[in-house]
């Protein structure tokens, strides 16, 4: 019979133990237990994501152990024969809670829940960042995210050529 | 936010919409930096390139975008198009789908003649041209070395040019042209499509054309798909009963019948006896204005014996609940059907339920959006249906699951062209 835990090896080199359930819910970790199928029970290496990220993950998988399996859904298009975006609102005052996070921990969240795939996880990184941008200028943004400007005032010019464009289209 | 790579910075993107509301949105992450100006420009680009082109777009996008844009559509009439942009088109060296909408005896024909055989198109389609002479655009295409799929929706095509079309390209396999009319000598048409070697599918106007061409289609085994629209239910009666037609069908997996004049319930319908006859028929469109209890019945019986129908259309704005009830019956006995299309105003989508609730193999409905918005209690109780069942996909009449397909492939090429950008700017 299957063991009930799993190992699991950090980047910085912690071996963390999560329920199978858990591991389970990543396809990465998924795949690297049904390809084992049979062999020794070594630590299974996770070589992109560290031991504190890893913990926000279980922390995430331990909240969400109960919820249906993920479906993904073929977009819409609406009558102008445009896709649909997808819906960031955050419904779940835990979620809410849990991405009130420094950048750096959202974005190595992110980075993990899309090498490990955990899709719900993914999703809720995702419409965070969303959210985080909307209604910003791109002074804001840089400034918010860290960026730099490297845009030539070429480029910026035909970025509000298109702006015109756009707007006369609509 | 240096670190996310751009496929993931496209996945946050996706939560904007590429209409009006968040357009402006995501021309704002495009002033961000250039790598965000050229994620913008993924997210953009295919609602652009599939849409339509104005000058202004054609600039900024080709320059950027010639080598990877594969599939443009360039709607004339809403367009401020100019010649000079569509010759822009001739450096795309990978546009294989080229869609032109709206065109008439403009000044842009001589641009659109020099384009299309200077790119490696594999499908082309004119719809609701106005365009007379259509000459100059069908010869354009004469000796096309890639042209697979080739649509003509235009008027008064007559069959010496549809002969000649096919004469001069040997490699066409998807072939749809509208209002042929017989001008012309039809024995050479007759034989061309009879014996043509690339030929699978055929989609007539059945208007004006004369028979020898369609029996010659069903004649010749290659070609699997057929389509007729603009048939009186005098012409179907002729087309499947007379010798030439009825016994040819065993080959034909596609059969799409467009009925335009309403069928008298006092004569025969042909099908009945036939269609459950052909062993190989997995998709059954049947488009009319007007659906008899007799049609319903014959379309029960064939649900009921055919055990290769794979897919069922039924489009008609008169279709009603008590003959849709006689349908359902057929789908219910039915094991073989996993995609099922229905437009059908009069028809209450609460009938549907009871079907989505114990039936297992179907794997696709889809519904119009007239009959979607008509009771909105029940359509909400079809979607849960469909969010249950994880194998069967709700979709409206534009849901279109291949465009997600093209959206993916395509972004493995527009990342190498963005990258290549960045390593010029």
């Amino acid at each position: 019979m299957a063991s009930e835990s799993i190992s699991v090896t950090t980047s910085d080199d912690q071996t963390i133990q999560l329920s199978r359930k858990h591991a389970q819910m990543s396809q990465t970790i998924n795949s690297m237990l049904e390809d084992s199928v049979g062999a020794d029970q070594e630590a299974i290496p996770l070589p992109n994501v560290s031991s504190e990220v890893l913990k926000k993950v279980i922390d995430w998988c331990t909240h969400h152990e109960n919820d249906p399996a993920p479906v993904e859904k073929v977009k819409k298009l609406n009558k102008k024969r445009e896709y649909k975006a997808k819906n960031s609102t955050i419904s779940d005052e835990w979620d809410k809670n849990f991405v009130n996070a420094e950048l750096r921990v959202i974005v190595d969240i992110l980075l993990a829940a899309n090498y490990l795939d955990v899709k719900g996880l993914f999703e809720l990184m995702c419409k965070h960042i969303a959210n985080e941008l909307k209604g910003k200028t791109p002074d804001q943004i840089r400034e918010r995210f860290g960026i730099q400007d490297d845009l030539t005032e070429e480029d910026k010019a035909a970025m509000r050529k298109a702006w015109g464009a756009t707007k006369n289209d609509s | 936010m240096d670190d996310l790579p751009d496929e993931l910075l496209l996945r946050v993107f996706q939560y904007y919409s590429t209409d009006g509301s968040d357009m402006k949105s995501i021309l704002t992450f495009g002033a961000v930096c250039s790598t965000w100006r050229g994620i913008c420009y993924l997210r953009t680009i295919d609602r652009q390139a599939s849409q339509t082109l104005n000058d202004i777009r054609m600039q900024m996008i080709l320059p950027r975008f010639s080598e990877t844009l594969s599939q443009v559509t360039l709607d004339i009439r809403k367009s401020s198009l100019s010649p000079k942009s569509i010759d822009l088109l001739q450096r795309c060296t990978h546009l294989v789908r080229l869609n032109v909408i709206n065109v008439g005896t403009t000044d842009l024909l001589p641009a659109l003649v020099r384009l299309i055989p200077k790119i490696p198109l594999r499908d082309f389609s004119l719809e609701s041209s106005n365009l007379y002479p259509i000459d100059p655009i069908m010869y354009s295409m004469a000796g096309h070395s890639t042209l697979k799929n080739v649509s003509i929706q235009a008027e008064r095509i007559t069959v010496t040019l549809f002969s000649t079309l096919l004469q001069m390209n040997r490699g066409i396999e998807r072939l749809r042209v509208g209002r042929v009319v017989n001008i012309g000598d039809e024995s050479i048409l007759t034989s061309t499509i009879e014996s043509y070697p690339s030929l699978t599918s055929l989609h007539l106007n059945y208007m004006q054309l004369p028979h020898p061409p369609i029996l010659a289609a069903l004649r010749n085994k290659r070609i699997t798909s057929l389509g007729l629209s603009q048939i009186s239910h005098r012409d179907v009666t002729n087309i499947f009963l007379t010798d030439g037609g009825l016994h040819h069908l065993d080959h034909i997996t596609h059969l799409s019948l467009d009925v335009v004049r309403k069928i008298d319930p006092a004569l025969p319908f042909p099908l009945p006896s036939s269609i459950p006859l052909y062993p190989s028929l997995s998709h059954l469109e049947y488009r009319g204005p007007f659906f008899s209890s007799n049609v319903c019945l014959v379309l029960r019986d064939i649900l009921e014996s055919s055990s290769s129908l794979k897919s069922l259309t039924l489009i008609d704005n008169r279709f009603h609940s008590t003959q849709f009830s006689i349908l359902l019956d057929g789908l219910r006995a039915n094991q073989s059907i996993t995609s099922l299309h229905v437009e059908a105003n009069d028809v209450d989508l609460g009938l549907l339920c009871p079907l989505l609730a114990n039936n297992n193999q179907l794997r696709r409905v889809i519904l119009s959006d007239e009959m979607r918005d008509k009771d909105p209690h029940v359509c909400k109780l079809i979607d849960t249906m469909a969010d249950i069942n994880e194998k069967l996909q709700l979709l409206d009449r534009e849901g279109d699951v291949k465009l997600r397909e093209k959206i993916r492939r395509n972004h493995t090429k527009l990342k190498k062209q963005i990258a290549q950008m960045f390593e010029r700017l």
